[in-house]
């Protein structure tokens, strides 16, 4: 079965509307129309065969009759047809008159004639003739009063009757029940688009709201009207956004917290390391005039505090990223310059960083955060990849704004499937065995934050020759 | 915008079915109640009231002869001229057959035919008890037809209302009978 399009609550509601009082009409105009047809022929069957039994009883019959009474007797019948004039027919034994110029009628059945004779009563059937006309013929037999019985006299007299007046009648009736239906069904569709009205914008009110909801704004509110199922819809749909802005709120009032307690300690902790740092160079300096074990143990609590420096400055800067407090400090730069001056500060200018750097080129960005990712990117390639790392940096015209182009690509042996979804997320270990690592573990989500702060966006895949391939891409001109 | 996915899809089959169903039956309601239909449709034959009584002019309506028409009706035949006031006298005339006038309607007798000069003294009527008459007839009644029978009756009766009537032949007895329409 082909299945029928889907209609709208509209079309549907409008549909049911129109069949129901299309149902009630017709049925009203059939069953009122039969009834007034069945009363209309009625009357006239009943008057028909009534006057027919009146007017035969006022003829005196001389028995055996004879063709010239017979005749007398239908002509004076015949004059006086009810309701429509009529054509009389008289049949005794082989003697046949009639009011007309045929002595027979073709409208009389011999079914009638039979149901005449055999039972003296009076009786008339509906037929149609050759052209399709009604017409109504009456059987009236006559009898007579003999010994206190009712006997055949053996006269039979038919008439027939066109119900060409009854025919208009009731084909003004049907006329009418038309007239009346077709308004009817027109004044149908007002309700049914009130009632549709009324269902559907409460629908409509509750879809947009739905929408405004998925967009972020739970605030959103349905005005409840009257006390209908509808209405209960919609304060249940109130009360599920109001619920839901709670605990959203509630949640990011918590993230807040958690976010504000790690600033304030990463400041805290601040002063004191730079004491520490400041200590442990002096000592690192002196280490050789102490003891072999105590000079290992200074340049280890050196080394860690210096890791601990870099992580807390790293965790102060991913605060201020969540802050919304990380700004951007713009300069006009050339990139191949930036980019190289960036590998130089860190020692990375020699075989095992190759660069592919465009000439000419300028961008504006802001050069401190730019140096910081690129440091990350490249440093991360060395610690994890392998060396040889390349460094591509290319421009593509777009419509929207050239785009700043830059991949970082190493020769280690790339990374675990499973791991790309996550290695941007923060402390994330791709190798769960090693907890301890050079880095303080932030150091790809700074360079993610950076690059987002920049209006560019920076993905993470394996290369074709299989080491891993980071792609920066983001505004040539970016905006503070 | 989205659209929202109809709630038919979303649903088992089987209540849309039954909705098709539905609407089906009342689309066929509908179309029987209006195929019953306009216009003057033909009807049987439907009886309608009693028959038209009619007067029969003469003297009287004792002495009533009946004969019958090819399809074997009994059409009777009041002796108006003078009322046969006796069984015998309308025996008579029956076994006289049927008048020009009669005849000319298509009236005719199922009794065989009769030289009355040389068998209608074999004829007569007599008392057999307080309601039955007894008809002494000329020929044999073992082999006469129903209606036959019923003119015989008919017309005997016709004198005393109410009797039976037997018919007394040289090979038989027939009856009694009562005449009834």
């Amino acid at each position: 079965m082909k299945r029928i399009a889907p209609l709208g609550l509209r079309t549907r509601l409008i549909a049911a509307f129109l069949l129901v009082a299309a149902i009630s009409a017709v049925t009203t105009a059939t069953l009122t129309y039969q009834q007034a047809r069945t009363a209309v022929l009625k009357q006239s069957q009943d008057t028909a065969v009534s006057t027919l039994r009146d007017q035969m009883e006022t003829q005196p019959l001389d028995l055996p009759l004879t063709q010239a009474q017979l005749q007398r007797i239908v002509t004076e019948l015949g004059k006086r047809g009810k309701p429509n004039p009529w054509n009389v027919f008289g049949e005794y034994g082989t003697l046949r008159a009639s009011s007309t110029s045929a002595p027979t009628s073709t409208v009389v059945t011999e079914e009638l004639r039979r149901k005449v004779a055999a039972h003296p009563h009076g009786a008339f059937q509906r037929v149609t003739d050759t052209a399709g006309r009604p017409y109504l013929a009456v059987g009236m037999p006559a009898v007579w009063l003999h010994n206190e019985t009712r006997e055949p006299t053996g006269l039979v007299v038919y008439a027939t009757m066109p119900l060409a007046t009854e025919g208009k009648t009731v084909d003004a009736m049907v006329e009418a029940a038309k007239r009346g239906a077709v308004p009817g069904l027109a004044i149908a569709v007002i309700p049914a688009l009130l009632a549709a009205r009324s269902v559907l914008r409460p629908v409509r009110d509750m879809r947009l709201a739905a929408q405004r909801l998925g967009l972020g704004r739970l605030d959103t509110r349905i005005e409840v009207r009257g006390s209908d199922e509808l209405a209960g819809l919609a304060r249940t749909f109130n009360e599920t956004a109001g619920a839901l802005e709670q605990s959203v709120a509630e949640l990011r009032e918590a993230e807040a917290r958690a976010r504000r307690f790690a600033s304030d300690v990463s400041h805290e902790l601040r002063t004191p390391l730079a004491g520490m740092l400041a200590v442990t160079e002096v000592l690192d300096e002196d280490a050789e005039h102490f003891d072999p074990d105590t000079a290992a143990a200074l340049r280890l609590v050196s080394a860690e505090t210096g890791k601990l420096a870099v992580l807390v400055e790293d965790l102060m800067e991913i605060s201020r990223f969540d802050a919304r407090a990380a700004e951007l400090n713009l300069d006009d730069v050339d990139i191949a310059e930036a980019v190289r001056k960036s590998l130089e500060r860190r020692h990375w200018d020699d075989e095992r960083v190759h660069t592919d750097l465009p000439s000419q080129v300028r961008a504006r960005l802001d050069s401190r955060r730019f140096d910081v990712v690129l440091a990350n990117l490249v440093g991360n390639a060395l610690r994890h990849g392998g060396a040889p790392v390349r460094v591509s940096v290319r421009t593509q015209p777009r419509p929207d704004g050239a785009r700043l182009r830059i991949e970082v690509a190493d020769s280690g042996p790339g990374i675990a499937p499973e791991v790309l979804p996550h290695i941007f997320d923060r402390f994330f270990k791709a190798d769960a065995a090693r907890t301890r690592s050079a880095g303080s573990g932030l150091g790809l989500a700074i360079t993610l934050e950076n690059v987002r702060l920049h209006g560019g966006t920076l993905t993470a895949a394996n290369g074709p020759a299989g080491g891993a391939l980071f792609t920066l891409d983001m505004p040539l001109e970016a905006q503070a | 915008m989205t659209r929202t996915r109809p709630w038919s899809t979303a649903r088992p089959r089987t209540p849309a079915r039954r909705r098709t169903a539905a609407a089906a039956t009342a689309a066929l309601l509908l179309g029987a109640v209006v195929l019953t239909g306009c216009g003057i449709k033909p009807t049987g034959v439907i009886e309608s009231g009693a028959a038209g009584k009619v007067v029969v002019p003469g003297p009287g309506t004792k002495g009533t002869v009946y004969f019958v028409t090819a399809d074997g009706r009994l059409f009777p035949v009041p002796d108006r001229d003078q009322p046969s006031r006796s069984a015998a006298a309308i025996l008579v005339k029956l076994l006289m057959g049927p008048d020009e006038e009669a005849r000319a309607a298509g009236l005719e007798t199922r009794l065989p035919p009769l030289d009355i000069k040389k068998q209608g003294a074999s004829a007569g009527t007599s008392m057999l008890s307080d309601d039955t008459v007894g008809v002494g007839l000329p020929f044999k009644v073992g082999t006469l037809s129903e209606v036959a029978r019923r003119q015989l009756v008919c017309t005997i009766a016709s004198t005393e209302p109410g009797y039976k009537v037997v018919l007394l032949g040289p090979d038989a007895d027939v009856g009694p009978a009562r005449c009834d329409f």
